[in-house]
C-alpha cells in the first residue's frame, strides 16, 4: 500500500468519525491525479549546487514529497553529461541542470524554474587562483598552465574561460601545458588548493557558499576574474513529462519561498529562491556556444 | 689483577652475572634483528600492497586521462594514513614516464618530467622498469635513507599504461623503530634488574660453602683440629660436602697424630728420666755398698769408743736412707716372683684396710671371678703397682663435689677384670679434678703440680714406680680426670696359656 492511498483510507475513515478538527488539514494537501501519484518523480541534482550535502537533500525530497503529494527521487550522476542523457532518455522527470547543456538541447528540454540568487536569477564565471599567485588577473595570464576545469556541459566551469581564451585568440586546447575536468566545482576548489591545478573555472555560485558554508574550503584561495552574468542554472524537465507535472513541481519550488519548511531550506542553499523563467534568459549562454562552435 | 686469580666468592657471583647479561644481549640482538627484518619485510609487503591496489584502481583514470579521478585515488591513502605511517608520497607516471600525477603536486608538478623526480623514486622507477614488475628499494644515501617502491600500472591485456611509485619517510620508518627498540627494552631492562641481582646472589650462595672451607682450613695450625672441623661446611652429597667429609677425616688423622705424639714425647721424657736415675742409682749403690761394708766391718770389729759409735750410727741410717731412695728409683727385676694369684687381692686388701679406716673413707673393692684364678704375672710387681696406686688414691681422696650424687663420701675404688689377653685394673679416688697438663706429667719422679697447692710434695716417687712397673710388663698406664674422680687405668698384657709359674721378666 502506497503512502497515498494509506493517506485516502485515512481520510475515509476521518470522515466516518465526523473528524472535523482533522479535516482542513489534510484537505491543504494538494490532491494530484491518481496516474501522476503512483510513480515517483525523478529529479535529477548536478554540481550547480553543493549537492554533495546529502542530508539536505533529504530536508528538500521530504519537502517536496509533502508539496506534490507523490514520492520523489533524487538521481546524482558523476557527470552534467550522464543526467541530460537520462532526461533526454526519460529516465528522469527533471532536473537542476546548467545553462550550457539547456541551451544546448533546448529544443528538447522545457524550463521550469530558476533560482534567484542575491535578487536575480543571474550569476557568473570565477577565475580561482591560489592567493600566492598575486600576478593573474584573467584567463589569458595562464599559459603554459594546469587548469582544473568542472565539467565538459558547465557553462561557468568550462564554457566561459575556454570563450575567454578563443577571444584572446589562444587555441583553449593548446593554451594550457594541461587541463583536466574534476566534474564538480567544489572539486575544482580542492584541485587549486591542492595545487594539482595552478587554476581553475567555478561557479560564482558555489564559490560564494562555499566561501559562506565551509570557509575552510576556500582558505588560501582567490578569484582572480569574474565573467559577466549569466543566466543561472535553470530547473528543466523532459520533453515528455505532462505539462500539469511540471506545473505542479514549479509551484512547489516556487512556493519554497511561502512556507517556513522552504525558506529554511533555501537558506541552506543560499538562494532567494525559485522564480518562473523564459528562455530568452540564457540568451548569453547562446552567445557563447555560438563563438565557441566558431 | 687478572679474572682467574680472583676468589671464587666472585668467580661464581661475577661468571652468573655475566652469563646472564650475555644471554640477554644474545636474546635481544635477536629480537632486534627479528624486529628490524620483520619491519622491513612489513613496510615491503605494505608496499606491494599499496602498489597493486593502486595498478589496479589507476588503470581507468589512466586510460581516460582522469586526472582528478586519479588524484583522488592515490590521495586517499597518503590522506588516511596514521602518524606512524611511513608513507610520503605516491607519484603516478604515464605510459611515456612524465608525471601525471602525484599527491603533492606542489613538489612534483603534473606533466613534469621523470628526471625531475626526487632520488628515492627515480631509482624505484628505474628498478621497476627493469624488472617490468614491483620493485622495493631501501638505501642508504648519505646521511639519508631512501625508501621507494614502483609497480606497473597495467590494462587488462597487460599493455602498461604506467608506473604508480610510492615513497616512505625514513625519519617516520626510523621512528617507528625506535618506538619499536624502546619497547623491547622496556621489557629487558627490569629483566635485567631483577635477574642481575639474583644471580649475583645465587652465585654468592654457591660459593658459600667453599668459602667456609677455605676459612675454616687457613686456621689449620692455629687453632686445635677439632674446631677447625667444627667450622667446616656442613657434609653432604655434593662435592663440597663430600670433600667437607674427607676434610674431618684428615682432621680426625691430624687430631690422632697430634695425640700421639704428645704421648710419645711423654713416654721418651720419662724413657730419659728412668736412663738417668737408673745410671746415678747404679753409680750411687755401688760406693753405697762400700761404705756400708766399712761402717759394718769398724762396728764388728774396730775398737770404737762410743762417740765414734754413735757417729758411725748416724752415717749407717743416713747411708741406708739414701739406699732406700736409690732402690725406689731403680724398679729391679725379681726373678722370684710367683704368679698372681686370689690371695694377692685379699693381701692388698688387708694392707690397704687401716690407711682406709684412719681416714674415714669409704673402699669398693671389685675383683671380678674372671681375675680370681691365677694370672701369669708376676705377683710382687703387680702388688707393688697395685699398693702404690692405692695408697696414692688413699691420700688423694677427698669428699666429691656436691653435685655428685653417686659418691657422697670420699671414696676409693678397685676394679680388677680379666679379658682375653689382658689384665684390666682401675685404682679411683674422688676428689679435685686434676688439671689435663698435670695428668700428662703425673708419672714424671718428684713433679709439684704447679696449681697442686702450697708446699706439697707432689706425686713422689710412688707414680713413677708404678709407671716404671707397667712398662717392664709392656702394659699401658692411663690417668684420666672426671666426674668428680681421678682414676688410672691399667692395662698388662697376659700370655694366653697359663704361664710357668716364673715367667721371664721382659
Amino acid at each position: 500500500m502506497t503512502p497515498v492511498l494509506r493517506e485516502r483510507n485515512r481520510r475515509r475513515w476521518a470522515r466516518l468519525l465526523g473528524a472535523a478538527v482533522l479535516a482542513p488539514a489534510v484537505l491543504a494537501v494538494p490532491v494530484p491525479q491518481a496516474r501522476a501519484a503512483a510513480q515517483p518523480l525523478r529529479f535529477g541534482t548536478t554540481p550547480v549546487f553543493l549537492d554533495d550535502q546529502l542530508a539536505l537533500l533529504g530536508v528538500w525530497q521530504r519537502y517536496l514529497q509533502g508539496r506534490l503529494g507523490r514520492a520523489v527521487t533524487f538521481v546524482q550522476r558523476g557527470s552534467y553529461r550522464e543526467i541530460v542523457d537520462l532526461l533526454l532518455g526519460d529516465r528522469v522527470d527533471a532536473a537542476w541542470l546548467c545553462g550550457y547543456p539547456y541551451v544546448v538541447y533546448e529544443d528538447r528540454l522545457h524550463l521550469v524554474a530558476v533560482a534567484e540568487y542575491q535578487g536575480q536569477a543571474l550569476y557568473r564565471s570565477h577565475l580561482v587562483v591560489p592567493a600566492s599567485d598575486t600576478a593573474t588577473r584573467a584567463v589569458p595570464d595562464l599559459a603554459g598552465r594546469i587548469f582544473a576545469y568542472s565539467d565538459p556541459l558547465s557553462n561557468s566551469g568550462h564554457l566561459v574561460p575556454r570563450v575567454e581564451l578563443l577571444r584572446a585568440g589562444a587555441d583553449p586546447d593548446r593554451f594550457f601545458r594541461r587541463s583536466f575536468f574534476t566534474f564538480g566545482h567544489r572539486k575544482v576548489v580542492e584541485a587549486v588548493r591542492a595545487g594539482l591545478a595552478h587554476a581553475g573555472a567555478v561557479d560564482g555560485y558555489v564559490w560564494d557558499t562555499l566561501h559562506r558554508q565551509h570557509p575552510e574550503a576556500t582558505e588560501g584561495l582567490r578569484v582572480a576574474w569574474r565573467s559577466g552574468t549569466h543566466g543561472f542554472p535553470p530547473v528543466v524537465a523532459r520533453p515528455s513529462l505532462a505539462r500539469e507535472e511540471r506545473e505542479a513541481l514549479a509551484q512547489a519550488l516556487v512556493g519554497m519561498r511561502g512556507s517556513e519548511p522552504g525558506a529554511s531550506l533555501l537558506k541552506r542553499l543560499n538562494i532567494d529562491g525559485f522564480r518562473p523563467v523564459q528562455a530568452d534568459l540564457y540568451a548569453s549562454i547562446r552567445e557563447l556556444v555560438r563563438q565557441h562552435r566558431r | 689483577m687478572k679474572p682467574w686469580t680472583l676468589d671464587w666468592r666472585l668467580k661464581i657471583p661475577l661468571a652468573l652475572t655475566a652469563v646472564i647479561l650475555l644471554t640477554e644481549l644474545v636474546v635481544t640482538a635477536a629480537l632486534v634483528t627479528r624486529a628490524l627484518r620483520d619491519a622491513r619485510t612489513d613496510l615491503e609487503s605494505s608496499a606491494r600492497n599499496l602498489v597493486t591496489v593502486l595498478g589496479r584502481s589507476l588503470r581507468e583514470p589512466l586510460v581516460r586521462d582522469h586526472l582528478w579521478q586519479a588524484f583522488e585515488v592515490i590521495s586517499t591513502p597518503v590522506a588516511t594514513r596514521t602518524a606512524d605511517n611511513p608513507l610520503q608520497r605516491i607519484v603516478v607516471l604515464d605510459a611515456a614516464g612524465q608525471v601525471f600525477v602525484a599527491t603533492d603536486p606542489r613538489r612534483i608538478q603534473v606533466a613534469s618530467a621523470a628526471a625531475e623526480l626526487p632520488e628515492a623514486l627515480a631509482r624505484a622507477a628505474a628498478e621497476a622498469a627493469a624488472s617490468s614488475g614491483f620493485a622495493f628499494l631501501a638505501q642508504r644515501e648519505g646521511s639519508q635513507t631512501l625508501i621507494a617502491a614502483a609497480g606497473p600500472v597495467n590494462a587488462e591485456d597487460g599493455t602498461a599504461l604506467g608506473t604508480v611509485l610510492v615513497e616512505f619517510d625514513a625519519t617516520v620508518y626510523h621512528a617507528r623503530l625506535f618506538a619499536l627498540l624502546r619497547e623491547l627494552a622496556l621489557v629487558s631492562v627490569p629483566g635485567l634488574l631483577l635477574l642481575v641481582p639474583l644471580g649475583w646472589l645465587a652465585g654468592r650462595r654457591l660459593a658459600s660453602p667453599l668459602v667456609q672451607m677455605a676459612q675454616a682450613l687457613a686456621q689449620v695450625g692455629r687453632e686445635p683440629p677439632q674446631k677447625v672441623a667444627g667450622r667446616l661446611p656442613p657434609e653432604g652429597p655434593d662435592e663440597v660436602g663430600r670433600l667437607s667429609t674427607q676434610v674431618r677425616l684428615m682432621l680426625d688423622g691430624l687430631a690422632r697424630k697430634e695425640a700421639l705424639e704428645q704421648e710419645v714425647m711423654a713416654t721418651e721424657r720419662l724413657a730419659a728420666v728412668g736412663r738417668v736415675s737408673a745410671a746415678i742409682a747404679h753409680e750411687i749403690n755401688n760406693p753405697l755398698g762400700g761404705m756400708l761394708n766399712a761402717i759394718d766391718t769398724v762396728a764388728r770389729h774396730g775398737k770404737a769408743d762410743a762417740f765414734t759409735r754413735k757417729t758411725l750410727g748416724l752415717l749407717e741410717r743416713g747411708l741406708q736412707q739414701i739406699r732406700a731412695t736409690v732402690s725406689a728409683l731403680l724398679v729391679e727385676a725379681r726373678l722370684d716372683s710367683p704368679a698372681l694369684a686370689a690371695q694377692d687381692w685379699q693381701d692388698l686388701q688387708t694392707l690397704i684396710a687401716p690407711q682406709v679406716a684412719a681416714r674415714g673413707l669409704a673402699l669398693h673393692w671389685q675383683v671380678e671371678e674372671s681375675a680370681q684364678a691365677a694370672v701369669p704375672l708376676p705377683a710382687h710387681e703387680v702388688r707393688q703397682l697395685v699398693l702404690n696406686l692405692l695408697l696414692n688414691a688413699v691420700k688423694a681422696a677427698q669428699p666429691a663435689a656436691a653435685s655428685s650424687d653417686a659418691a657422697p663420701a670420699a671414696t676409693v675404688e678397685l676394679t680388677v677384670a680379666r679379658a682375653p689377653g689382658l689384665l684390666a685394673i682401675v685404682v679411683g679416688n674422688t676428689g679435685r679434678p686434676v688439671q689435663p697438663s698435670d695428668l700428662a706429667r703425673m708419672f714424671e719422679p718428684f713433679v709439684t703440680p704447679p696449681g697442686g697447692g702450697s708446699g706439697e710434695r707432689g706425686f713422689g716417687l710412688g707414680l713413677w714406680v708404678c709407671y716404671q712397673i707397667v712398662q717392664r710388663l709392656q702394659g699401658r698406664i692411663d690417668a684420666q680426670s672426671a666426674d668428680g674422680w681421678t682414676r688410672f687405668s691399667v692395662t698388662l698384657p697376659v700370655p694366653d696359656l697359663p704361664a710357668a709359674p716364673n715367667p721371664e721378666p721382659a
